[in-house]
């Protein structure tokens, strides 16, 4: 059941009026069921995995929690002088107990989400190199992924982390946390929730309030307009150009990434607006994945609007720990005698960035082409956090503006630039084709083809070009509008409105949708990309 | 509490910390400089900051971010 289909809207609308009839204690069950009901719906067989995360965390989680409570009752009893004991060794005693656990369920499932990603990926390469076929020894396995395992896995241990770390309390009912895993609207493609910032929402008493239908339709439609008229139109030129780019050259695959540049944008921040609209109906506000990216200056201001919830998690969950583990305090300290003190600051600031990037690439698709997409933008981060200053300071030596908007727009165009080039890395079908691909962008200068009409042979004919470059264009003002704004909703401006205005908007955007959507099995099979992670 | 903002002004000589009240929420300091200077005051002041403290709230002031070192070497 794909999120842009007629039967996600009717099980959406069932589930709305179902949700705001029932007696309000009983809601969070009815978001269960509904939960339950779209993902075995989906995945039929597959849900086992879901359901295995499900009471894994949750016994995991009870058991970190009579852990915390042992200690605090021996600290207790220590204070109280009923018995003699070692503060420290009791704490130091209770962490290692906890970090059992993390590790339980870390073994468990990411070992599932990695076994499942990256099994066949290693064991055909070593068929294919050692015994003359890809499927001639080690069997791979025919299951494909479970529907949302790197959202929900993420999710499931952060929850088991903030526990871990005393930030939120154990949730008893093992249903409550199965809603916190399986809701529905996130499950397809997030956004990676926080346990403390959506469980309240999940668990609480809602009001009906026809304001949040209202702006979850607008929210909705808003989304489906990215995905459908924009990301599934361009879709259809990356489609034919990148996997056949022996054919293609140049300022073919200029255009062809720029497409790409938009399908990516409106698949993914579609999918998400789409998400949050269909949660926002049930009154529960989702956290967002983005804040407008391709306005970004630099790679890691891009990195800290794109995704957002991933990057935080990969923060918060992988950097930190890694950079401010005892081995990288005793390296810094190490440095810091030898008289190396720059070398100390950043040294483990930047190991945990590699290793923070390469997870993020793996975490993308299992092959090395996404792994070394996570290098270049983990080295393009390091690069702009040791040059940066230097660079401005060099501009300000040289008296060069670096406050006027021309050389903001310069900025902007540089890191869109940048960020396009890494993912033709995996755009393309490996990564000497990538090499060829960049080649031929820097070296072919075939710039007739915007003269003969031989651009609109890249899979978009006149006709669809325009509507893309139009449909472009008003994503472009209503974000030049949210950014000038101070990020301003166009839902929130929309309330101020009078109703033939919003109603204009509205009939305007599904007329849009219905006459400029893509549709069809052929446009329509891939679904969205990020669901396949 | 100077030795806190010299440590705070040789990560980021650029930025008047005395004068912050949204240090973290503002976006003034990023996930690098946090790392150096937690790397930094869990050295200077003998503690050792648990991950779980890096929130706004402890780290948007200089004051808050004295509080937290007192608290900690309390703790200890």
């Amino acid at each position: 059941m794909g999120i842009t289909t007629l039967n996600f809207f009717v099980f959406l609308a069932i589930g709305v009026l179902l949700f705001y009839r029932i007696p309000k204690k009983m809601q969070w069950m009815s978001l269960l069921i509904l939960s339950i009901f779209f993902y075995v719906y989906a995945s039929r067989t597959m849900s086992i995995f879901i359901g295995i995360t499900c009471i894994s965390v949750y016994l995991l989680s009870l058991l970190i929690e009579r852990s915390d409570l042992r200690y605090k009752e021996e600290l207790r009893r220590i204070k109280a002088g009923e018995v003699e004991g070692d503060k420290k060794l009791i704490k130091k005693q209770n962490m290692n107990r906890k970090r059992l656990c993390i590790a339980a369920a870390a073994l468990i499932n990411v070992g599932m989400l990695v076994v499942l990603k990256f099994y066949n990926m290693i064991f055909a390469e070593i068929n294919a190199s050692f015994f003359g076929g890809s499927d001639r020894f080690f069997p791979l396995l025919s299951i494909g992924l479970p529907l949302g395992i790197s959202f929900y896995t993420f999710q499931a241990i952060g929850y088991l982390v903030d526990l871990y770390r005393g930030k939120v309390k154990a949730e008893h009912n093992f249903f409550k946390v199965s809603l916190f895993i399986t809701f529905f609207p996130q499950i397809l493609q997030g956004p990676i929730s926080r346990y403390d910032q959506l469980s309240p929402q999940l668990y609480g008493e809602h009001e009906f309030d026809f304001q949040n239908i209202s702006d979850g339709f607008y929210l909705m439609l808003w989304g489906i307009f990215k995905k459908m008229v924009i990301a599934d139109r361009a879709g259809m030129m990356c489609d034919l150009v990148f996997p056949n780019y022996l054919n293609y050259s140049g300022m073919q695959f200029w255009v062809a990434l720029a497409a790409y540049t938009m399908q990516m944008y409106g698949d993914f921040s579609g999918g998400i607006d789409i998400i949050r609209g269909a949660a926002k109906m049930f009154d529960i506000d989702m956290v967002d994945n983005f804040t407008r990216p391709y306005f970004s200056r630099d790679i890691p201001e891009f990195w800290r609007r794109w995704h957002i919830t991933l990057g935080t998690w990969f923060k918060d969950y992988l950097m930190y720990p890694v950079a401010l583990s005892g081995v990288a305090q005793n390296v810094t300290k190490s440095l810091r005698k030898k008289g190396k003190p720059h070398l100390a600051k950043v040294l483990p600031s930047y190991v945990a960035c590699i290793i923070l990037w390469m997870a993020n690439g793996a975490w993308h698709g299992a092959g090395t082409q996404y792994i070394l997409f996570g290098v270049y933008h983990g080295i393009l981060t390091i690069l702009s956090m040791e040059y940066h200053d230097r660079l401005v300071a060099l501009g300000d030596r040289l008296h060069f503006n670096q406050h006027c908007v021309t050389w903001r727009w310069f900025q902007v165009l540089r890191t869109m630039l940048l960020v396009a080039i890494g993912r033709v890395i995996y755009i393309t079908p490996n990564f000497h084709a990538a090499l060829v691909v960049l080649k031929s962008m820097v070296t072919v200068p075939n710039f007739w083809i915007f003269f003969d009409g031989s651009v609109f042979d890249l899979g978009l004919n006149s006709a669809n070009a325009l509507i893309l470059v139009v449909a472009c264009l008003i994503l472009f003002g209503v974000e030049l509008a949210q950014e000038l704004g101070g990020g301003m909703h166009i839902r929130v401006w929309m309330r101020s409105q009078n109703v033939l205005i919003r109603w204009i908007i509205a009939f305007g955007l599904i007329f849009t949708i219905l006459i400029f959507g893509i549709y069809g099995k052929g446009y329509d099979a891939a679904g969205f990309i990020y669901m396949q992670y | 509490m100077d030795r806190l903002l010299e440590i705070l002004n040789d990560v980021r000589p650029d930025v008047d910390f005395e004068s912050q009240t949204a240090i973290i929420d503002d976006g003034i300091i990023d996930s690098f400089d946090i790392i150096s200077i937690v790397s930094e005051l869990d050295d200077e002041f003998d503690i050792s900051i648990p991950i779980h403290e890096l929130e706004p709230k402890n780290f948007n002031t200089v004051e808050a971010i004295w509080e937290l070192i007192q608290k900690l070497q309390e703790e200890d």
